[in-house]
C-alpha cells in the first residue's frame, strides 16, 4: 500500500495551485454574474496543458493518469466549481470519446484542438424528458443520403452557447430502444443546428446551461462517432471516469468550505472565546475534516483502480455518491459556523453552499449511483 | 499510490480468514451463551504468530506491520467484535512495555504475550473516571522497594482471567495527570480482588471486569517507565489500539451486511426477493458504501503508522466512522431481516448489540471528535 502522491503528483498540485491562484481567482466575482464560461480561460489552459491530462502526447496530452487529473480538479474546484466544471466537460465531456472510439481522422480534427483549447465542446445528451433515464431519449438520427437528418432538442448543456462541437446522443433504430442509440458529433454552424436559451441555475454561475435544438439537422456520414447503434454502450464507458472526476471536484469544493470555516472559528470570537474553542463548533469541523478525508481516499482509490486497468464500476460510484453527499453536509456544516455571514453574498459560503447542490444531480443523481452500486453488488 | 495489498498481507489475510473459520467460528455459539472466553484460543492464536503481530522477531512475534494488524482484527471482527476485543487486548495491554518498558521487564512480558501463555488486561478506567482518564482516584504508593496500590478499576477487558493486569495509578495526585504511572500487576498478588464479570448488552464472550486493590503491595520491578509522566505512554497504546479497534467494528459492519444480503435475495415478499425492492437495495447500497470507505481509512491510518508519521488523527477518524457507521449498518441489517432479526437464531441482533460498544469503548465518539478537532488546530 502507498497513500501519498508521489514527487511529480506533488509538484503537479503545487503548480495548478498556483494557476488557480493567479489566473482564476481574480476572475471568480466576475464569473458569478456572467452566467457563461470565459472560452479564453480554456484557450488558456490549452497552452498550459491542463487539457491534455490523460491523453497521449502524439495527440498533444501531456500523458497523465486519472490521479493527475484528480488532482488537477481538485485544486481547480477549490477556487471555481465552475470553472472545475467547465473544464471537465471540455477535457472527457467530447475529447473522451473522440478518443476511446473515434477514427484517426476524428482525433485530428477535434481531439487535438480540443487538447489546445482552440475548440471547444459539449454534451447535449440530457433532454428535457429524459435525464437520468439516458436510454429513454427521443433525438433521432435518420439516414438520409451521405449522411444523418437530426432532430430533437437538448437540454442542460453545459458549455452550450460557447462551443465549437456538440456531442450529441440520438436514437438511429426506434426498434431496439437502448440498442438503438448512436453518438454524434455536430460542429456550430450545422445548418438546423440551433442554440436556444441559457437556462438560469441555482448555482455554479461561471456556466452557461443552454438549450440546443435540432431542427432537420442535416451531418454527414462522418459525423457518427463510433459504431452506430452502440452508442449507449460506448457513453456508459466513456462517462465512467467523469464520474471519477466529479467527485474530484465535490472534494476540492468541500476543502476550500472547511479551510475557510477552521480559519473563521479561530479568528471569530463570540462569548470571551473564539467559536472555535466551543465543542459545538469543534465537533462540527471534526465531522467535516473526517468526511472530507473518507471522500479524499474513496476518489483516489477508484482514480488509482482505473488507472490499473482495474474494474471500478462500483468505486467510482461509491466515490461520487459519498462525495457529493459529503459536500453537502459540509458546505452546511461550514456556512453554520459563518452565522449570519455565510448568508451574505460578500462572503464565498452561500456560493460553496449553493454549488454544492448539484452534485446529487448531475453525473447521474444519487438515486442512479445507488442503482448502479446495487447492480454492481448483485442486488 | 497504491490501494492494494502486498504479496505478505494478502497471504496475511488468506491465513488468518481460513483460521478464523475453522478455529474461531466453532468457538463463538458457546461463548455467547456462557458469557464466557474460550481460553485456549490464546495459545492457538499465539502458535500462528496472531497475537502481538508487530512486536519484534526476538521475542518470538510475527513482527509483521500494522496493516496485518488491522487484517487480524478486521477478520476476527467478522466472526465477533467480541473476539478482537479480548484478544487484541494482549498488545494493548503490553504496549507501555514496547513504549518505555526496560529490557527485563521486556523479556518478561513479550513472549508470554505472544506465545498466548499468559493473559493481559488494560486497566484504566475506574467508576469515577471514563474518558476523562487523567482523573484517576487509584494511588501508587512508595513503600521502601514497593509500591501500595489502592483504588478500583472498572470495565476492564480481560479481567476476569487475565493473567497479568496493566494499569493506571497516580503516584502523585497533586500533579494530576503528570502524577500517573503504569503498573503491571500479577494476578494472585495480596490485595488485589478481582469482582468478577459485570453482565453487558452484548459482547458477551468478552469478559469484563472490575478490579478492586486495597492495601495491594507491589514491587518496583513492576512499576514501567519512570514514576511519574507515564500518562504518554497509554496514550500512545491507545493511539494505535484504535486502528484495530476500528478495523474489528469494520468487521462486524461487514458481517451484518454479508448476512443482511444473503437475507433479502432469499427472503420473498410481495412476490419476490426483498431484495428487488428499491429502499431496501439502496439500503444495502449505502451500508457497502459506508464499509468500503471505512476500510480504506483504517488502511491508510495503519500505513501511516507503518511509516512511522504521524497517525493520531486518521485513527479517530477511523475509529469515529467505523462505529458510527458500524451502529447504522448494524441497525439496518437487523431492519432488513424485519421480525427474524430480532430473534436470537439470527446472528444480526448480536451484530447490532456488539456494534453498540464501538462508538463507547477505546475513547467514546465524542473523545474522537475532541482529538480530531485538536489535530486539526482548534
Amino acid at each position: 500500500m502507498d497513500f501519498q502522491f508521489t514527487e511529480e503528483q506533488k509538484l503537479f498540485k503545487k503548480t495548478v495551485f498556483q494557476f488557480a491562484s493567479r489566473e482564476i481567482a481574480p476572475l471568480v466575482e466576475e464569473l458569478e454574474h456572467m452566467e457563461d464560461f470565459p472560452a479564453d480561460l480554456l484557450k488558456r489552459m490549452g497552452e498550459l496543458g491542463f487539457l491534455g491530462i490523460p491523453y497521449p502526447e502524439k495527440y498533444g496530452g501531456i500523458g497523465g493518469d486519472g490521479v493527475l487529473l484528480c488532482i488537477f480538479l481538485e485544486e481547480i474546484a477549490r477556487v471555481s466549481v465552475a470553472v472545475a466544471i467547465g473544464s471537465v466537460v471540455q477535457i472527457s465531456g467530447v475529447a473522451a470519446p473522440v478518443y476511446l472510439f473515434g477514427t484517426e481522422d476524428q482525433k485530428e480534427r477535434y481531439l487535438v484542438p480540443s487538447i489546445r483549447g482552440e475548440k471547444i465542446g459539449s454534451i447535449a445528451m440530457t433532454e428535457s424528458n429524459a435525464g437520468s433515464d439516458v436510454a429513454s431519449i427521443r433525438t433521432s438520427a435518420r439516414r438520409d443520403d451521405h449522411g444523418y437528418l437530426i432532430k430533437g432538442a437538448k437540454i442542460f448543456c453545459t458549455n452550450g452557447g460557447i462551443s465549437d462541437l456538440y456531442f450529441v446522443t440520438a436514437v438511429t433504430d426506434t426498434r431496439k430502444g437502448i440498442k438503438g442509440i448512436s453518438m454524434f458529433l455536430v460542429e456550430r454552424g450545422t445548418p438546423g443546428l440551433m442554440v436556444s436559451r441559457n437556462i438560469k441555475k441555482l448555482g455554479l454561475h461561471g456556466l452557461g446551461t443552454y438549450e440546443v435544438i435540432f431542427d432537420r439537422c442535416k451531418v454527414e456520414s462522418g459525423s457518427l462517432l463510433g459504431e452506430e447503434d452502440k452508442g449507449f454502450y460506448n457513453l456508459m464507458k466513456s462517462i465512467e471516469r467523469n464520474r471519477i472526476s466529479v467527485a474530484a471536484i465535490a472534494v476540492g469544493l468541500a476543502k476550500q468550505a472547511f479551510d475557510d470555516a477552521l480559519r473563521y472559528a479561530k479568528d471569530r470570537v463570540q462569548f470571551g472565546k473564539a467559536i472555535g474553542k466551543f465543542q459545538g463548533i469543534q465537533f462540527m469541523l471534526a465531522d467535516m475534516a473526517t468526511e472530507i478525508e473518507l471522500a479524499t481516499l474513496m476518489v483516489y482509490k477508484a482514480a488509482w483502480m482505473d488507472d490499473c486497468g482495474l474494474r471500478c464500476n462500483k468505486e467510482a460510484s461509491m466515490a461520487k455518491l459519498y462525495a457529493s453527499e459529503m459536500v453537502n453536509r459540509v458546505t452546511h456544516k461550514a456556512l453554520q459556523v459563518y452565522g449570519g455571514y455565510g448568508y451574505m453574498m460578500e462572503y464565498p459560503l452561500q456560493r460553496y453552499y449553493r454549488d454544492a447542490r448539484v452534485f446529487e444531480i448531475f453525473e447521474g443523481t444519487s438515486e442512479v449511483q445507488r442503482m448502479i452500486i446495487g447492480r454492481e453488488l448483485g442486488l | 499510490m497504491n490501494f492494494d495489498f502486498t504479496e505478505e498481507q494478502k497471504i496475511f489475510q488468506d491465513s488468518i480468514r481460513k483460521f478464523a473459520v475453522k478455529e474461531i467460528e466453532p468457538l463463538l455459539e458457546k461463548a455467547e451463551q456462557t458469557h464466557s472466553f474460550p481460553l485456549e484460543l490464546f495459545p492457538k492464536m499465539g502458535a500462528q504468530g496472531y497475537l502481538c503481530v508487530t512486536y519484534d522477531e526476538k521475542y518470538g512475534a510475527a513482527a509483521a506491520d500494522k496493516v496485518c494488524d488491522a487484517i487480524i482484527n478486521l477478520e476476527i471482527g467478522r466472526i465477533s467484535m467480541a473476539f478482537s476485543a479480548t484478544l487484541s487486548s494482549q498488545m494493548l495491554s503490553t504496549f507501555p512495555v514496547k513504549v518505555f518498558g526496560n529490557e527485563e521487564q521486556k523479556n518478561k512480558y513479550f513472549p508470554v504475550a505472544i506465545s498466548g501463555e499468559k493473559m493481559f488486561a488494560f486497566g484504566m478506567t475506574e467508576p469515577n473516571a471514563g474518558s476523562d482518564s487523567a482523573n484517576i482516584e487509584m494511588t501508587a504508593k512508595r513503600d521502601g522497594d514497593d509500591y501500595i496500590l489502592n483504588g478500583t478499576k472498572m470495565f476492564v477487558t480481560n479481567g476476569p482471567f487475565a493473567d497479568y493486569l496493566t494499569i493506571s495509578a497516580s503516584t502523585d495526585r497533586s500533579k494530576r495527570i503528570q502524577g500517573i504511572a503504569v503498573f503491571i500487576v500479577e494476578k494472585n498478588t495480596p490485595g488485589l480482588k478481582n469482582m468478577g464479570g459485570l453482565e453487558k448488552m452484548g459482547l458477551h464472550p468478552a469478559e469484563t471486569g472490575e478490579i478492586v486493590f486495597e492495601d495491594c503491595r507491589v514491587s518496583k520491578e513492576c512499576l514501567v517507565g519512570p514514576p511519574e509522566g507515564g500518562f504518554p505512554a497509554l496514550m500512545e497504546a491507545l493511539n494505535e489500539s484504535r486502528i484495530s479497534v476500528a478495523a474489528m467494528i469494520a468487521g462486524t459492519a461487514q458481517a451484518a451486511f454479508e448476512a443482511a444480503m444473503v437475507y433479502s435475495k432469499e427472503r420473498f415478499a410481495f412476490g419476490k426477493p426483498i431484495s428487488k425492492f428499491q429502499v431496501n437495495r439502496f439500503k444495502l447500497v449505502d451500508m457497502a458504501m459506508m464499509i468500503e470507505i471505512s476500510q480504506v481509512l483504517v488502511y491508510k491510518a495503519a500505513w501511516l503508522c507503518d511509516q512511522e508519521r504521524p497517525f493520531a488523527k486518521e485513527a479517530s477518524m477511523a475509529k469515529l466512522f467505523a462505529s458510527e457507521a458500524a451502529s447504522h449498518i448494524t441497525g439496518q441489517a437487523v431492519q432488513l431481516h424485519g421480525g427474524y432479526g430480532y430473534m436470537k437464531e439470527y446472528p444480526v441482533e448480536r451484530y447490532f448489540r456488539d456494534a453498540r460498544a464501538g462508538t463507547i469503548f477505546e475513547g467514546t465518539s465524542e473523545i474522537q471528535h475532541e482529538i480530531i478537532a485538536r489535530l486539526i488546530g482548534l
